[in-house]
């Protein structure tokens, strides 16, 4: 089990990731932006970040970013969930220090397997 | 375009169909917000963040409606999204017509919701406004001509383009009008020609423009097809007189369908250069034709001179 930080400002979609995470017996985080994961994730330190990329006030890359400039988050795992499937976002997202990029439509299967490979490894 | 309904759920445990309700409302709100930045947008004077913000309600949706299934949503967010990430990259400059074009796809997500909220078996077809907003995506000729300037480089005044007009009453809209880059003594008309029986009454119209190459730059804002007015909406970058391209016009259509609305510019010179047909020997200008209700101008009728257009003269005259 592992506490996982999920951003997303869809609160369908970040419902549809806690409940699919909570099934596999992962503890979840709810933030709604990359600012309010930067507050969340200052309260309760977590395992594994999953989030989105176009949010209001702080996007995913922005989060990743910020995330990796803290010496805390440097080795944590991060998945960005998006429906941007260009390779250029997906560079961008390498580049900012992202972990694994998964491309939306959320597929819950594929999202316990992914996750735990990322934190079994 | 329906196989929303057949697509199998997520596998076992993860049955997602128990977040249908809340996707659905958050679509709402989504769908609501993009139309209130829409019709709030003044296109002078566009904030990033708020073609971002309008961005990720099509965005949102795409993203659910994926998941989901629901394909036709899915289809027409993601042109949607297409068009917008343009706009927000500055990739193409916004014009009222997107703006209108966006708001038409925002009625029609809506009924689309509707009808998978419902579980309907229905679908609506929205494979030609799918095809509309795409290439408007691709600055396609057809559906936005002209390789627009970025809005605050070539400021238009206000009335014309802002969009509150044209969702007050779309059907007698005014028509939209694209961002361009103006010549010295070049302005830029909205012409509207009809009630037309036919849309394609208006099309030798805009054969004039190949055949004669100076007389300006003509864009078809309508896809060809009438308005509900029966109307049809071109625009014109041209350095002619209003009067001259009335006559021009006049040989296809009755002069009384043909309207010219001036769509001014600020800081552009809109007097030099536009000597147009005017400068042209009186025996080279065209002859208007007389209109099926008979022409209000006696000279109009009782002109003795041939209805043809000497194209190659043309030309040089024009420029």
């Amino acid at each position: 089990m592992a506490s996982i930080l999920a951003v997303d400002d869809s609160a369908s979609m970040r419902q549809m990731v806690s409940f699919t995470l909570r099934s596999s017996g992962h503890q979840v985080i709810e933030a709604v932006d990359g600012q309010d994961a930067l507050e969340k994730i200052s309260r309760s330190p977590v395992d594994l970040v999953l989030t989105d990329q176009n949010m209001p006030r702080m996007d995913g890359l922005s989060l990743v970013r910020a995330l990796r400039g803290n010496e805390q988050y440097r080795q944590t795992p991060i998945l960005v969930l998006t429906t941007e499937s260009s390779d250029e976002m997906k560079q961008a997202g390498r580049a900012a220090g992202a972990t694994g990029w998964m491309v939306k439509p959320f597929d819950p299967v594929r999202l316990v397997e992914v996750i735990g490979k990322v934190l079994g490894r | 375009m329906n196989e929303s309904q057949t697509r199998a759920p997520s596998p076992g445990e993860f049955d997602l169909s128990q977040f249908h309700d809340v996707f659905f409302e958050e679509a709402g709100d989504n769908l609501a917000n993009m139309e209130s930045l829409l019709l709030a947008l003044d296109l002078h004077a566009i904030e990033d963040e708020t073609l971002n913000a309008i961005f990720r309600c099509a965005h949102s949706i795409k993203g659910g409606a994926a998941t989901f299934g629901f394909q036709d949503v899915a289809d027409l967010t993601h042109v949607m999204e297409t068009l917008l990430d343009r706009l927000r990259r500055h990739e193409i400059a916004i014009t009222v017509g997107m703006v209108d074009t966006l708001l038409e796809s925002g009625d029609v997500l809506r009924q689309q919701l509707a009808l998978r909220q419902a579980a309907s078996s229905e679908s609506l077809d929205a494979s030609e406004l799918v095809a509309r907003i795409r290439a408007l995506a691709h600055g396609d000729a057809a559906a936005a001509p002209l390789t627009a300037a970025p809005l605050n480089a070539a400021p238009l005044n206000a009335a014309p383009l802002t969009a509150a007009p044209l969702t007050a009453a779309p059907e007698v809209a005014s028509p939209p009008a694209l961002v361009v880059d103006l010549a010295p003594g070049e302005r830029v008309l909205a012409v509207r020609v009809g009630p037309l029986e036919h849309a394609t009454q208006a099309d030798p119209i805009a054969e004039l423009f190949e055949e004669i190459p100076g007389l300006g730059k003509f864009t078809a804002l309508d896809q060809g097809h009438l308005d509900g007015q029966r109307m049809r909406h071109f625009q014109v970058i041209t350095s002619s007189a209003d009067s001259d391209l009335l006559d021009l016009f006049s040989f296809h259509v009755a002069r009384e369908q043909v309207h010219l609305q001036s769509m001014p510019r600020e800081s552009t010179d809109s007097v030099s250069g536009a000597a147009g047909l005017k400068s042209l020997p009186e025996r080279m200008r065209p002859l208007p034709r007389t209109a099926p209700g008979g022409s209000s101008d006696p000279q109009l009728r009782q002109s003795p001179r041939p209805l043809i257009l000497p194209a190659r003269v043309w030309p040089s005259a024009l420029r």
